[in-house]
């Protein structure tokens, strides 16, 4: 095999600005692929990582759940256990600056917080502290000790302001639970600092069950049996939720798949065509490559080789340019919440397999007309 | 004269041999079509979406919200304080005296999403007596008008192409039990169209909802504005922001779609470089396989420059009718469709401002890519061209 490979580069080497078009057009194609797929990955690889035992509880209307439902769901068959959460949500300060924490009760067990029982301590020292990811971090400019002023318009302090004030206590490493970064505070200092109403009313609950194959039966026990009290419920399980947020604003996986596909059919179009011309340009060689005793499946994995050998090369320092990408695009584009792609094996898999695909289609008719070519009419020069 | 006549009949030399190039041809129109089509595609959201928001905005109102508050349907306004900005001045009057104002609560009910099933939300505006005086473009286009006091509503045109249980004669669960949708509303085509509506009163008790959320003026002629911030802002009683209509819908609309702009932009500027270096290949490959016509060409006295034109000119005819392919394509299959981005229900616009924009890239990408064969079509040596016969 390897005793071709002079041969391969020599014809690449030839035309040494059309390869390098090649070469670069693929490695475009695939930096939009790997990111587009990436950003899809992100999205799917968030749904499976879910815990699958966690049931979340609202209010079906605009109102607050009290303290009183979360026990009576505490009793309930197959609950293992409860939390009580709440978001504080508003802006940082540029009012186009969405910002949020979720507020967790440390009393409780939260699979999906993910933070050391050092951290969950510190809430103790400093009840108005925060954790935040490193993405979210970024994207509001905050470091550890800074103060972090959440304006809130629609949850009142109790000193009547709407100013919610927190000191970042550390930034986290990201993790795929929470694909758009995470932000958490202490639901006591939620709780205690809310006017005297409102101090018995959670903004969720977040139950775990015992059995995860139930939990869409227990999240509709649980509505069931608010339904005709003064607050009824809903809940859902959280790996719910998560597809309906995915799929609330746009489909964002169809648009990216979309992007992706049309990249690379429009480069394929691209190496199609290049190969066919310079295997038209050659048939002459290919005619003495044949009489000098090559087989037929010689010549067309000699053309194959040659196509293959750009695609390949041009996925791989695309791929690398869309890692590089990727980390910079939460920050580029902060308003969209987008995730930072994730270049899993299974895309580059499907890259490296589009690459080969690639080639391969490019060359299916040039490896036609090799087939049937007319040695002795060529070397005659009479084609 | 002469010059310009030469240029003419080499371009002309030029595009009647396209017939034997057909596939390198059609692969650059192709590839410009897949690009604007893209670009005009992932646009179509966010103008579609931008234009429903504005047109919901109208210079001649004002919004007044709590202090504090970015968005319609955040915080409050007490009952006490609507009172009060109702006998200010700036704002228009009928012929009773009675201030044009429309205290508003908007709140969000659950809804399922038509195409996935899954759970989404509907916004319910309430609407007080003043309100059709206050909104004149809205009106009711089947069914009836909801009745003030009875617990039934009103759904904007749009919102039951994707939410379930929305429709007219279905029933949307409240607090005290299912409101029938007595009728359908059409506003300006604009994001309203997809809320329901139903009577501020009856809304607010059901919903245990004691405050506003916001409250919507007309303004009295040209000063009005001025006048209803002076009364507003001097006033210690409130504690609530002024703003134009128009303004504060540009305002929201910009929150999203300046950055949705950039990602379409960003992915077709990547699409754009992929189809700008295939048209160079394949216009590089185009000028080689003409080597001997170039030559015999300059052999009988054309200029380069002429020779040059041809490709050049070649390059922009191939990419504008990828271009117009792309465009064509995009306007069938997005212009008018509809679609949703949260709660907004909103059509899918592909406008003659983005056509031209997609024009003009595809010429761009035309240009640069037809540049550099140009060059080396003007340069080629025309002894070895013609050895080459």
């Amino acid at each position: 095999m390897l005793k071709y490979l002079p041969l391969v580069l020599a014809a690449l080497a030839r035309r040494k600005l059309r390869t390098i078009l090649t070469l670069l057009s693929v490695t475009v194609a695939f930096i939009l692929f790997g990111v587009m797929m990436g950003t899809d990955a992100s999205f799917r690889r968030a749904e499976d990582v879910i815990n699958r035992k966690v049931v979340l509880v609202g209010a079906r209307f605009a109102d607050n759940l009290t303290d009183g439902m979360g026990r009576q769901i505490a009793t309930m068959p197959n609950v293992d256990a409860i939390s009580a959460g709440g978001t504080v949500f508003g802006y940082y300060r540029n009012p186009k600056t969405h910002a949020f924490a979720m507020m967790v009760d440390m009393a409780s067990s939260w699979p999906n917080v993910p933070l050391s029982p050092a951290q969950w301590a510190e809430w103790r020292v400093k009840p108005d502290g925060v954790f935040l990811s490193r993405l979210l971090a970024a994207q509001w400019g905050l470091k550890k000790g800074d103060i972090f002023t959440i304006v809130a318009s629609s949850i009142p302090r109790a000193d009547g302001t709407h100013a919610w004030h927190f000191e970042v206590l550390d930034v986290l490493d990201d993790t795929p639970y929470w694909p758009g970064g995470f932000s958490f505070g202490s639901y006591h200092y939620y709780k205690m600092s809310r006017p005297a109403g409102d101090q018995a009313k959670a903004g969720w609950f977040q139950a775990v069950v015992k059995d995860a194959a139930r939990a869409d039966d227990t999240a509709l026990a649980i509505d069931t049996r608010f339904s005709n009290s003064a607050i009824p419920t809903r809940s859902e399980p959280e790996l719910m939720t998560r597809s309906d947020a995915a799929t609330a604003a746009v489909n964002v996986a169809s648009v990216t798949r979309r992007v992706a596909l049309v990249g690379l059919f429009m480069i394929l179009l691209l190496t199609g065509h290049g190969m066919g011309q310079s295997v038209r340009e050659r048939l002459s060689e290919f005619a003495v490559l044949k009489t000098v005793g090559y087989s037929d499946a010689g010549v067309i994995a000699l053309v194959f080789a040659e196509a293959l050998a750009p695609a390949l090369l041009g996925a791989m320092i695309g791929l690398g340019a869309a890692a590089m990408l990727s980390a910079r695009i939460p920050a580029l584009l902060p308003g969209l919440y987008m995730p930072e792609p994730y270049l899993s094996p299974t895309v580059i898999d499907e890259a490296l397999a589009a690459a080969v695909l690639l080639a391969f289609l490019s060359v299916v008719l040039p490896a036609w007309k090799l087939k049937r070519l007319d040695v002795a009419a060529i070397l005659a020069g009479r084609s | 004269m002469i010059f310009l006549r030469s240029c003419l009949a080499v371009i002309w030399l030029n595009l009647v041999s396209l017939k034997q190039r057909l596939w390198p041809a059609l692969v650059v129109v192709v590839g410009v079509a897949c690009v604007v089509g893209v670009l005009l595609s992932m646009l179509s959201m966010t103008v579609g979406l931008r234009h429903a928001w504005q047109r919901a905005g109208s210079p001649d109102r004002a919004i007044i919200l709590p202090a504090g508050s970015q968005a319609e349907g955040d915080g409050s306004v007490s009952r006490s304080e609507a009172e009060i900005i109702n006998d200010a001045s700036g704002i228009a009057r009928d012929a009773k005296g009675r201030a044009i104002a429309d205290s508003e609560i908007l709140t969000s009910l659950d809804a399922r999403r038509r195409a996935t099933g899954g759970h989404g939300f509907i916004l319910l505006r309430s609407f007080g007596p003043m309100a059709l005086a206050v909104r004149p473009e809205f009106r009711i286009v089947a069914g009836r008008m909801y009745r003030s006091g009875k617990h039934e509503m009103v759904v904007g045109a749009e919102a039951p192409g994707q939410f379930l249980g929305v429709g007219l004669g279905e029933k949307v669960e409240m607090p005290d039990g299912p409101w029938p949708v007595v009728g359908v509303f059409r506003t300006n085509d604009d994001v309203v169209q997809s809320e329901l509506v139903a009577d501020s009163d009856t809304v607010m008790a059901v919903l245990r909802h004691p405050d506003y959320n916001s409250v919507i003026v007309r303004l009295a002629g040209p000063g009005g504005l001025a006048a209803l911030k002076r009364a507003i802002t001097t006033n210690p009683a409130l504690s609530v922001t002024v703003e134009r209509q128009s303004d504060y819908y540009n305002r929201r609309s910009a929150e999203f779609s300046d950055e949705n702009d950039a990602l379409a932009y960003g992915v077709s500027l990547l699409l754009g470089l992929g189809a700008l270096l295939a048209a160079v290949n394949i216009l590089y490959s185009a000028v080689a396989a003409r080597r001997r016509e170039i030559a015999a060409l300059r052999a009988l006295g054309f200029g380069a420059v002429p020779v040059a034109l041809a490709v050049a000119v070649e390059a922009l005819l191939l990419s504008l009718a990828g271009a117009v392919t792309g465009a064509t394509i995009a306007y069938c299959l997005f212009n008018g469709v509809q679609d949703v981005w949260y709660n907004n229900v909103f059509r899918l616009t592909v406008s003659p401002a983005m056509i031209a924009l997609g024009l003009g890239w595809a010429l761009l990408i035309g240009l640069l890519g037809g540049v550099l064969p140009a060059i080396h079509a003007a340069r080629l040596s025309i002894v070895g061209g013609l050895r080459a016969m």
